[in-house]
């Protein structure tokens, strides 16, 4: 049964481009058009006004929170080509650093797993990828991707962390921690990257979609070896892809063709739900059910009328 | 093999207009929970490059907090923490009890699951006739009445899969089940049976009917004694049918072909008596021995006083053919079910779930389960298949989803919870016992539990010590130290980075703590740092904190030449930061002016060695040394070369030219 519980007057002025919550699902930050990033508490059920970021000079396509072991910090990434790191000391939120060496407008950032430390990415327009990290003592060290994908690159998305016992290299007798990245263009693909010594290189290359990739989202672990990535696309399609952890080969499935172009998906804690939002103006949620088939298990519309009554506290 | 349980999907409908350009997108919360807000479609980006210039304008940009299954009043919380226990228990039972010990337990357990719905039940009913809010009371009688449904379906599901007596009669436990929930012909019987003139009563017949279409025979015979003309004959005769109809016990050991002789025996006697006119005065006494007899036809007058197709049939059955096995109740089922042209109700949903449990179907409940009730259908499902998976009953396959049933089931259940802020616990004991997914799911889910409190913290973190979950474990730590520090707490930090065994952050403490003494010219968290113990090791700085809080205690208890050393060898060791060097130096002056020569020459040159090193340093960057600083080195050098002299004629170390 869907309720809404309640709702949260951002007071933006212009179009609400992307929204996050933190790790600890109290703190909610809304970016926007207007250039303004809005940070509110959301604890209880009640939901204030914490502070007003503004340092982008255009709209702010995304945001992304990293880990508490950081401190309350958060990534914006905009059409001004800039990616800021924001952080909150002593109660003061402020900018930590600006990264400004991207030709064209940054449409995607993400932050890495915390095992990797202080490390995000960020795909632009200009086609290429940044992964960019600090050790915490002040300097900055950047990767560059570059030509990531011709034409522009709409979405980068981390793998999780291999958990501690899963990879072992067998000669050293070392564990060692593989990051991977996947990320999707304007030229139909999604890609996945590795990094091999110090250096990111292209993996795999998916292809499947017909038109501009929008989103790639990769499934948080569920404990089984195998890796799920989703990726949606003008072509109006999502699809999942799959690979057993044991060989290279990647399985794709679409999900479903919808009606519309689909801007964005993500996938919830546990891995298991997808959530998928598109021009068709719905949000639908899709499950794999026992027979391992994805089905839709809710829709959120658009309806005209009055809101609902909030339901009585039991 | 099961079929999917194809929900329907859930449409839901936020209140804003359609508006061209503007969509829905959203970003997952908690749990179920998503925030839905509207966005511009095409994006900005793409909207520029296809020339879509009415950019469209949104009056209220909201962020709307969509979530399922939010509804947990406090009979709800009651549910799920007692049946909590019993589900536990039970998961420990299975691993220990052998089968048949362990059959006994989940019968117990099924009952003890019932009895907690029908405390929650009761509790409901009477919250709701205290409540005094329409609105509020209209919601209370709807959960009743859906627990009442849950429990109608739990105790038929016990008596066909789980409470399952293979010698016995399927009806026995089946009119017990009818007793149990429809309990109006009881409630007549008691208004008829207090009334004056009984007979007279208007629900006199109706309650006998009731009465006796669930084999309450002896409650009949009561109430058919407080009739006025009870003593005349029809009267007496039916009486005399009812106290002779066979009764099925077990301590007689009979069998079941001898019991059905019987029974055939008695409705002939039925039959020739009814045939015989004995009851033709009263028409109500021959509509019972009709009963009695099997009649199809009377069976269908009765059809109000079953009100459902499953009354009637377990009625029908018992006079028509008692001795009925379980598999063969499916044969009868569609007759009863013409009788009635509506289903019950208006939940058809509750009729094929147990139409399905009468045709043994179990995968079938448990699919129409899934669906019906939906919120509030996770618990029940879920833990009936538990039980139902141990019984042996669920088919245990692994499904192509990677579990099998029972854990696809526990883990919606599971996770439905951990989004609670209190019964998160509950759900990390269920995920427990998910064996493919669970650890998984809960290493993600415990991530993601705020740690409000240090309590909490604690808590969470001795959660994963338990399950070895070292990465959440450590993050916790570092997560707790990071405030800490940022709120200045030094002690409580140290505390925390140790848990976390984390060397890098551990350094940042220490040297904070360095930094503290330095400014302050004391330490604050002395027994923390008196008791670091094998911690100490962790990094170089811990191990120097360890060491110069050593230094400092031994030089107040006065053992000055253990003092010394240890402060040397902590300089020549080189263990310090740099920053700290300074002070360290500072602290050898005292021992300096000493009456007696504490330092020997080499340990005098090695401490000139470091000082050199220090101005050497601070000459490069100047400017971190300031006039008071530089001021205590010049008083530094100049004892340190008195002690040299004094250490070298002590010694005789250098040749003294005569």
């Amino acid at each position: 049964m869907v309720s809404v519980i309640n709702s949260i007057d951002t007071a933006h002025e212009d179009m609400i481009h992307d929204a996050q919550l933190d790790y600890y699902g109290t703190k909610l930050a809304t970016c926007s058009s207007d250039r303004c990033i809005k940070l509110f508490d959301v604890t209880g059920g009640q939901q204030t006004l914490i502070t007003q970021l503004r340092g982008h000079e255009g709209p702010v396509w995304q945001l992304s929170w990293a880990h508490p072991t950081f401190g309350n910090m958060l990534a914006s990434c905009g059409y001004d080509r800039k990616v800021i790191i924001w952080k909150e000391t002593n109660g003061t939120w402020g900018k930590l650093y600006e990264y400004p060496h991207h030709d064209s407008s940054v449409n995607s950032v993400s932050f890495a797993p915390h095992q990797y430390g202080l490390m995000l990415a960020c795909g632009s327009s200009d086609g290429s990828i940044s992964i960019i990290s600090s050790t915490g003592d002040g300097t900055w060290d950047t990767k560059k991707i570059n030509n990531a994908h011709t034409i522009g690159c709409n979405a980068v998305s981390w793998a999780p962390a291999t958990p501690p016992n899963a990879l072992f290299d067998a000669q050293s007798g070392q564990q060692q921690t593989l990051k991977k990245l996947v990320s999707g263009g304007c030229d139909f693909l999604v890609k996945i990257w590795i990094e091999d010594n110090g250096q990111w290189i292209e993996d795999q290359k998916l292809e499947g979609h017909s038109d501009w990739v929008r989103d790639v989202a990769w499934a948080p672990s569920t404990g089984l070896p195998k890796s799920v990535i989703a990726s949606c696309s003008q072509d109006c399609r999502v699809i999942i892809w799959t690979n057993d952890g044991v060989s290279n080969t990647w399985n794709s499935k679409t999900l479903h063709k919808f009606e519309d172009v689909v801007w964005h998906l993500s996938w919830n804690t546990s891995g298991n739900i997808l959530a998928v939002s598109g021009g068709d103006n719905k949000v639908t949620l899709w499950k794999e059910n026992l027979e391992g088939q994805w089905v839709c298990i809710s829709e959120v519309n658009k309806g005209q009328g009055q809101i609902s009554d909030k339901p009585a506290s039991g | 093999m099961a079929t999917t349980s194809e929900r329907e999907s859930e449409i839901f409908c936020l209140p804003v207009l359609q508006q061209r350009h503007v969509g829905l997108s959203c970003v997952w919360g908690l749990g179920k929970q998503l925030h839905v807000y509207q966005t511009q479609t095409p994006p900005r980006i793409v909207a520029e490059k296809k020339h879509i210039t009415d950019i469209p304008k949104v009056d209220n940009q909201e962020i709307f907090d969509v979530q399922w299954n939010a509804e947990m009043h406090d009979v709800s919380r009651k549910l799920v923490n007692e049946t909590h226990n019993i589900f536990v228990m039970l998961q420990g039972q299975v691993k220990s009890l052998s089968d048949t010990t362990l059959y006994k337990q989940l019968r117990k357990a099924s009952k003890q699951y019932r009895a907690v719905l029908k405390a929650c039940s009761l509790e409901l009913m009477q919250i709701a006739d205290l409540c005094e809010d329409e609105a509020h009371k209209l919601k209370y009688e709807q959960y009743i009445q859906e627990f009442e449904m849950v429990q109608l379906i739990w105790s038929l599901c016990e008596i066909i899969f789980i409470d399952i007596h293979p010698g016995g009669l399927i009806l026995t436990p089946l009119l017990d089940w009818l007793r149990w929930h429809f309990q109006e012909g009881k409630q007549k019987a008691m208004e008829v049976s207090q009334a004056e003139q009984p007979c007279s009563h208007a629900h006199y017949w109706e309650s006998i009917y009731r009465l006796l279409l669930q084999g309450s025979v002896d409650n009949v015979r009561k109430l058919l004694a407080l009739h006025i003309h009870s003593s005349s004959d029809p009267f007496t005769s039916v009486d005399e049918l009812l106290s002779k109809m066979p009764q099925w016990t077990y301590q007689r050991a009979q069998s079941v072909a001898e019991y059905e002789m019987k029974w055939r025996h008695w409705r002939e006697e039925c039959i020739r008596r009814y045939e015989a006119g004995e009851f033709a005065a009263y028409t109500q006494l021959e509509t019972i021995v009709q009963i009695l007899c099997g009649d199809d036809a009377v069976f269908r007058e009765m059809k109000d006083h079953c009100e459902t197709w499953y009354h009637l049939l377990v009625s029908k059955l018992f006079y028509q053919n008692p001795t009925v096995r379980l598999t063969d109740l499916t044969f009868d089922i569609k007759p009863c079910q013409a009788v009635y042209s509506l289903p019950s109700e208006n939940f058809p949903e509750l009729d094929n779930i147990l139409q399905a449990a009468l045709e043994f179907d179990i995968h079938q409940v448990i699919k129409e389960s899934c669906s019906f009730l939906s919120s509030r259908s996770w618990w029940f499902v879920s833990h009936l298949a538990d039980v139902l998976h141990h019984c042996g009953q669920l088919d245990p396959q692994k499904l192509p989803f990677g579990s099998n049933l029972r854990e696809y089931l526990l883990l919606e259940y599971a996770t439905a919870l951990m989004s609670h802020k209190s019964l998160w616990q509950v759900g990390v004991d269920y995920l427990d016992f998910c064996p493919v997914f669970g650890r998984a799911y809960l290493e993600s889910y415990i991530e993601h539990i705020p740690l409000d409190s240090e309590g909490k913290a604690h808590k969470i973190l001795h959660l994963c010590q338990e399950r070895d979950f070292t990465a959440q474990a450590q993050s916790i730590c570092k997560v707790m130290g990071m405030r800490c520090l940022q709120q200045e707490r030094l002690g409580s930090a140290l505390s925390w980075f140790l848990k976390s065994k984390d060397a890098i952050v551990i350094k940042q403490v220490t040297d904070r703590f360095l930094t503290e003494y330095c400014e302050q010219g004391k330490f604050s968290h002395l027994d923390l740092i008196d008791h670091l113990g094998p911690s100490m090791l962790i990094t170089n700085s811990l191990t120097f904190l360890g060491k110069y809080r050593e230094f400092h205690s031994l030089y107040n208890s006065g053992d000055i030449s253990a003092a010394s050393s240890l402060l040397l060898s902590l300089i020549s060791s080189r263990l310090a930061p740099k920053t700290f060097w300074m002070t360290m130096l500072m602290d050898v002056l005292p021992l300096l002016e000493l009456s007696q020569v504490v330092l020997d020459v080499q340990k005098t040159y090695e401490v000139m060695y470091c000082l050199e090193e220090l101005q050497r340093d601070s000459t490069d960057n100047y400017k971190n040394l300031a006039d008071s600083e530089l001021d205590k080195l010049q008083c530094l050098r100049k004892a340190l070369a008195k002690n040299l002299s004094r250490a070298i004629i002590e010694e005789g170390s250098v040749k003294l030219v005569s």
